[in-house]
């Protein structure tokens, strides 16, 4: 499915009483596959059109859509189900949650309820495994072995590769990532970002990844850069210095 | 939705605070259900002390302090009632049976009381526990709780304070020939002689008209009614059982008038005693539900900052896709595990701070205090487990309200 922002434009109130804009008559499409990289400095906007692209915020105006589904015009019930069908999300800080095995952690999303895909051909309930066989298999699949121990004793490379598992569990259609290399050192963000990449492609999945990272954005089919919330979609591609302060 | 196994490893990850929660929870159940069921207890056990005595005669004072002296064994200096109505008592046809208590001597700490034979088998309704009833001036029943075996031979000492001011009476010795049943009250840890020896050792005769040298034959002097001596001694009190409850009434009305005694329903100054007290125990109960209810803010305030703490958790829960409703019942299902464990853990610990309140009222008080947790208080934990459920929904909605997208931001 394509998902597309068509004019999106957000502002936030500031303490001081100013408003300041976020996003800023946000254009974008992207076709289901593509990997998709948005760069810009910080406090550009980055983050805010993940979210507004994943439905956890409404744009003030704009659409944005998901095939002929307007999530924009969704209820935040129905943008949750909708999250918790199609979309996988990675964080910067990989955000486990503590006092939970990998296992614990990756099998979580299962226990949100029933995820209903649109028309029938659903892809969970199409595949009856159990959801920590799954998150056993995806464990596996990221190279996380000890699945036993507690999230809070392993490795920041090796959470980021829990997070990732996690994203994958409900097999989303499309995962975001928010700077999913940035708190890593070189040669695990290299790890963690290839591996990013190869499970989206496995998959089938869209994937969008806010990234500084040249590596990463490397591996990428197109680049959008961001800029005081005016995205420039299809910039060139890195070559290793330019893009990210 | 199945938010278990998230609050599962939310209450691990964070289990010192969910310890703390739910002990202060389980403290002040506890300290609830302990002060409540104490309180009953000690009015069980002091109604079932008073039981026995249908009325008690007394000089004329403070009708409490009979109460205390003659039914529970108090010390305290109360006047006497004169021997002539000790002797006019035991004639009159309204009386089926009495026993003066001539109290005032003590062994070991345990009061001696001069009384009739027939009180220590409370008139042959109840046997003894061991030996026979005292038959001469120097034999002796001892309570169930007296550490003094039968053949045993003690000197009383006058004065209620063990080794105190009192002297020991000169040579006289008292042997223990038997030992009552257990009456759950203080006079359990009484010593039963004959009013007569009583009379004697201090030197007042024995209330029977063949006075005389008695050194040697104790067993000489008659023990029990009549006193036919021209002077009988008086008693400090005189426990009387009416043949009839009109009689009761009568025998009341008409010593309570007179200049020298005073008569009492123990039954009926316990029930003024506790109306008194009722005022009291009124001011425990409200620092007893103050505390709790502080309790409960405490949990509120612990459960809101922890709350403020999980703040990115729930966001992070919704940006994976759960539904608000999820984060709303895990966070209220995670502070109705910690009340419903606290409460639990409450009420048996509130067993045990019953028992132990139980144990030092028996022992300052001689009556057999048994605190059980009961309905009544069963019904008051549940009643606040339930208002802390209800309050859990606050923190629960705080965090369902909450915008995603601000809680991620850090
Ligand atoms: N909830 C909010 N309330 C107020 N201002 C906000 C809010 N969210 C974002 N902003 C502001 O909007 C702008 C864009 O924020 P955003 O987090 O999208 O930037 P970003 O490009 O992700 O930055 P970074 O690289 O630092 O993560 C920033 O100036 C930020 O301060
Ligand atoms: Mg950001």
């Amino acid at each position: 499915m394509t998902l597309t922002a068509t004019d999106c434009s957000l502002s936030f109130r500031q303490p001081d009483g100013s408003t300041l804009t976020a996003l800023n008559d946000v254009n974008l499409e992207v076709e289901p596959g593509t990997r998709l990289g948005i760069s810009g400095p910080s406090g550009s906007g980055k983050t805010t059109l993940l979210y507004v692209l994943s439905g956890i915020l409404r744009p003030e105006r704009g659409v944005v859509r998901w095939g002929f589904d307007e999530l924009t015009s969704m209820r935040e019930a129905a943008r949750d189900r909708w999250r918790l069908a199609y979309a996988g999300f990675v964080f910067q800080d990989f955000l486990l949650f503590p006092g939970m095995s990998p296992i614990g952690n990756v099998a979580l999303p299962a226990s949100f309820g029933t995820a209903e895909r649109a028309g029938s051909r659903g892809r969970i309930h199409a595949q009856p495994d159990r959801p920590r066989d799954r998150a056993a298999a995806l464990l596996e699949r990221v190279g996380i072995s000890d699945r036993g121990r507690d999230v809070t004793s392993m490795s920041r490379g090796e959470r980021q590769r829990v997070a990732i598992a996690r994203a994958l569990l409900s097999r989303p259609a499309v995962i975001f990532a928010d700077e999913p290399t940035a708190s890593l050192d070189r040669s695990s963000a290299a790890d963690v970002g290839r591996l990013l990449v190869g499970v989206a492609a496995e998959a089938g999945a869209t994937l969008i990844v806010v990234t500084h990272d040249p590596d990463l954005l490397a591996q990428m089919d197109r680049v959008a850069a961001i800029e005081a919330g005016s995205l420039r979609d299809r910039v060139a591609r890195p070559t290793g210095e330019g893009v990210g302060r | 939705m199945n938010p278990v196994p998230y609050v599962l490893s939310d209450l691990r990850s964070g289990r010192g605070t969910a310890a703390v929660v739910t002990l202060l929870i389980a403290f002040s159940v506890a300290i609830g259900i302990g002060v409540s069921a104490q309180e009953l207890a000690v009015r069980r056990a002091a109604n079932a002390a008073a039981d026995p005595f249908d009325l008690i005669v007394g000089a004329p004072g403070s009708q409490t302090q009979l109460l205390l002296s003659s039914v529970y064994l108090q010390p305290s200096a109360i006047g006497l009632v004169p021997g002539s109505v000790l002797q006019e008592l035991t004639e009159r046809p309204e009386v089926a049976f009495l026993s003066p208590l001539g109290f005032g001597d003590q062994y070991a700490g345990y009061p001696i009381v001069g009384v009739v034979p027939g009180f220590a088998t409370r008139n042959n309704r109840a046997g003894l526990a061991d030996g026979r009833v005292f038959a001469a001036l120097d034999e002796a029943v001892v309570g169930s709780r007296v550490r003094l075996d039968i053949g045993d031979e003690f000197t009383p000492v006058h004065g209620f304070l063990e080794g105190g001011i009192g002297s020991p009476h000169g040579e006289f010795t008292y042997r223990v020939v038997g030992r009552m049943a257990t009456r759950n009250s203080p006079w359990d840890a009484a010593i039963l002689v004959a009013i007569e020896s009583v009379w004697f050792i201090h030197g007042m005769g024995t209330g029977h008209a063949e006075d005389g040298s008695i050194f040697g034959h104790a067993a000489a002097v008659p023990i029990g009614p009549p006193w036919t001596a021209v002077e009988v001694p008086g008693v400090p009190a005189i426990a009387v059982e009416p043949a009839t409850i009109r009689d009761a009434y009568v025998l009341r009305s008409e010593l309570r008038n007179r200049p020298t005694t005073t008569a009492i329903f123990p039954a009926e100054v316990l029930f003024e005693l506790y109306a008194l007290l009722g005022d009291a125990s009124a001011i425990l109960a409200v620092f007893s539900l103050a505390t709790q209810l502080l309790v409960v803010m405490a949990v509120l305030v612990v459960v809101g900052l922890t709350q403020r703490h999980k703040r990115s958790s729930f966001a992070v829960l919704r940006a994976l896709g759960a539904p608000s409703g999820y984060v709303l019942l895990a966070v209220w299902l995670a502070v109705a595990v910690q009340v419903v464990a606290g409460v639990l853990l409450g009420v048996g610990l509130g067993q045990i701070v019953a028992w132990v309140l139980s144990r030092i009222a028996s022992d300052q008080t001689g009556l057999t205090v048994v605190a059980t947790v009961s309905a009544r208080e069963w019904r008051r934990a549940g009643l606040l487990g339930a208002a802390a459920l209800v309050l859990a929904v606050i923190p629960a909605i705080i965090s369902y309200r909450d915008q995603v997208a601000d809680a991620l931001r850090r």
